[in-house]
């Protein structure tokens, strides 16, 4: 339908491409319309993002981020008798529900601290993180997604 | 990728994890300082609101606060710290759709919600008049918004945060090829969004 060289132009854009394929490529785009036109697309758009605003961040994040750090990894004794419980009945849950819950991230440090929740081990180990974690607020949400089989998550994953 | 470079153990900033780690808690200060911008703007470019920029920043340090002792220096900490704002990000879109699945049983969604919410749709009524920059700005997010979950973080990490492919497939855990298919199906989003605007030479 279209050129079979347009999913390597925008690599070439970034200079991503290997010298011998660069060149490659930029011949066949001097012997191609449909090639060139797309190009000048491509970059106008990708140029086009500098209009998106300059990132300002708040005043005083920087404050508010550690002072929030600090004091929401303070765990009282009891919020931490409680997480156990919450901990060993959300790990039971799930391990009778594969499946559920979202892709898997290999790293399992970042897989934790992402808060994905298919690291039940992680949840068992880590039991502070139930103190205000998605996943007990997520557990009727996710009895919810039982019935709603078919919804695509994130179509784009199985494509690459 | 290659998750345990070598160049982690001379990143000063890798060091200062380190140190935070071994109980100096002025170090994890730095930490917040030397990142807050990237962190926020990350965000900020992906969510396209800063109120949830916002939360999310807090909560991307609340998550490195945490690691305190289980922290393993396996990566540079940028690329880490990227990984846990771009996982928050895709949570974020995943956990919208999920509310709004919930609550409006719109099966259509695209992931554009959390930035379609916040922009008015006010383009008809001004084409002749050359656009302001906040119009054009809008423009331009509503089209960020429309390209796919990890597509628009290979995105943002590319155009804003200037990473390279090789950098964004360490961050997003796969290999370049993917990283290199995954920017040339958003700059192609990108470029349909934009087309109209570009050829009418509003941008
Ligand atoms: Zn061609």
């Amino acid at each position: 339908m279209y050129c079979e060289e347009r999913d390597n132009l925008a690599a070439f854009l970034d200079g991503e491409l290997e010298p011998g394929e660069a060149e490659r490529l930029r011949r066949h785009i001097e012997g191609c319309a449909e090639c060139r036109e797309y190009l000048a697309l491509l970059k106008r758009s990708y140029d086009a993002l500098e209009y998106v605003e300059p990132v300002e961040v708040p005043e005083g994040l920087g404050t508010r981020v550690l002072a929030g750090a600090r004091k929401r990894s303070r765990v009282p004794m009891f919020a931490a008798a409680a997480g156990l419980v919450a901990a060993a009945l959300v790990f039971t849950w799930l391990s009778t529900k594969p499946g559920v819950g979202p892709a898997p991230v290999e790293d399992p440090q970042v897989a934790w601290a992402a808060g994905l929740t298919g690291e039940e081990q992680g949840v068992v180990e880590n039991m502070d993180i139930l103190e205000d974690y998605d996943i007990l607020s997520d557990l009727d949400l996710l009895a919810q997604y039982d019935t709603l089989a078919g919804f695509e998550e994130f179509p784009e994953i199985e494509a690459i | 990728m290659n998750g345990g470079s070598p160049s982690s153990a001379a990143d000063p900033d890798t060091q200062l994890m380190r140190e935070f780690t071994a109980g100096n808690e002025e170090a994890f200060d730095r930490i917040v300082k030397n990142f807050e911008h990237r962190v926020y703007g990350t965000i900020y470019r992906y969510v396209g609101s800063r109120a949830a920029a916002e939360d999310c920043a807090q909560e991307v340090f609340l998550r490195l606060y945490r690691m305190k002792k289980t922290y393993k220096p396996t990566a540079r900490l940028s690329t880490l710290i990227y990984r846990i704002t771009t996982n928050l990000c895709l949570n974020f879109i995943r956990d919208e759709r999920r509310r709004r699945m919930v609550s409006l049983d719109d099966r259509k969604n695209d992931g554009s919600i959390a930035i379609g919410a916040l922009i008015r749709d006010e383009r008809a009524e001004d084409v002749s008049a050359a656009l302001e920059a906040r119009e054009r700005a809008e423009i331009v997010r509503r089209a960020l918004g429309r390209i796919l979950p990890r597509q628009r973080v290979a995105l943002v990490l590319h155009r804003f945060e200037g990473l390279s492919y090789a950098g964004i497939a360490d961050v997003m855990e796969t290999n370049v090829a993917a990283v290199k298919s995954l920017l040339s199906r958003a700059r192609a989003s990108l470029a349909e969004a934009l087309r109209a605007d570009i050829e009418a030479g509003n941008l």
